[in-house]
């Protein structure tokens, strides 16, 4: 792992990309702005929640080059290691998207907060549903996006987006069809339920525990994209 | 090189599905097993509901305008 190499990797990145990255940013800040303004309140959910659909998309770009043919060739043989270009698109996905994006957002607020102040209205009082478990399941869609990019060749967000849901759906299936099976051999016909669709409430995860497991997902999801890297290589 | 990650991947999703095979067939046992699904009867409380449930009748004193007209002698 060489340091200089990602350097150069940033660099390139920033040469090739700063004009569509400004450009988000700006939309982005444009939709904060107009949404705070028309709704009047400081619910912070609505940007939260815009600039989560920002940051899912944004792994497709960052991979492009892999997509296409010729592309993929001059791509691979960019004086870097596999592992280097995927820390060097993770440092990208993690820290300098996301600071873009939050400094979007507060900009778009803060200037809402300004046009609201200076036509005489009360001032907004942010608020947020989002806790630390929120940040955590944020953190794992975009590792799952950014896995999805590097194993998909085309379309790369809508077919992991496809793909989740699928999954997803398949295993929310099983287990109702579990629940079914197990409720035939041991319910007889007069039973009463009421009470069982109350007993969900005694399964409560702490936080902490909830955190922890979504951090490890993340962490295999990024696992996943170095190995899926240094396959295409080979 | 030997391509791992799609062995990964489905290993994961049957680990998962098998997660959630137990986890909801552990839901239910414990559910039955605490008596949170109960037989109807089991409990003497659903049965004294049947002994002691009582029709609704009227207690002789028009209290409704409908009870007035009921116990109204009509004569054609």
């Amino acid at each position: 792992m060489n340091i200089q190499n990602i350097k150069n990797l940033l660099k390139t990145y920033f040469i090739e990309n700063w004009k569509t990255d400004l450009f988000q940013f700006g939309m982005l800040m444009v939709i904060v702005l107009f949404g705070t303004i028309m709704s009047s309140r400081g619910n912070l959910n609505f940007p939260i929640f815009v600039a989560s659909i920002f940051l899912m998309i944004y792994p497709e770009r960052l991979f492009r080059n892999l997509h296409g043919n010729s592309s993929k060739i001059h791509y691979l043989s960019i004086p870097a290691s596999n592992s280097e270009k995927v820390l060097a698109n993770l440092v990208l996905a993690n820290v300098y998207y996301v600071v873009g994006l939050i400094v979007s957002c507060c900009l778009g607020l803060g200037l809402a907060q300004l046009y609201i102040t200076l036509r005489g209205f009360e001032s907004l009082h942010f608020y947020t549903a989002l806790n630390g478990v929120g940040v955590m399941l944020l953190c794992v869609l975009l590792a799952m996006f950014f896995f999805g990019s590097i194993y998909f060749r085309r379309k790369t967000t809508l077919a992991t987006l496809g793909v989740s849901l699928l999954i997803g759906t398949i295993i929310i299936t099983l287990y109702a069809l579990t629940l079914w099976i197990n409720g035939i051999i041991l319910i007889p016909k007069d039973a009463v339920y009421n009470d069982y669709m109350w007993s969900y409430s005694s399964y409560v995860i702490p936080d902490a525990v909830q955190m922890i497991v979504l951090g490890l997902v993340t962490v295999f999801f990024y696992a996943l994209s170095f190995l899926r890297m240094k396959e295409t290589e080979a | 090189m030997k391509k791992y990650t799609n062995k990964v991947l489905l290993g994961t999703l049957i680990l998962i599905a098998a997660i959630f095979v137990i986890g909801g067939t552990v839901d239910v046992q414990t559910a039955w097993h605490s008596g949170k699904i109960r037989k109807f009867g089991v409990f003497p409380n659903d049965n004294q509901q049947e002994e002691t449930y009582v029709p609704e009748t009227s207690t002789g004193a028009d209290t409704t305008a409908s009870d007035k007209m009921k116990n109204k002698d009509v004569n054609f």
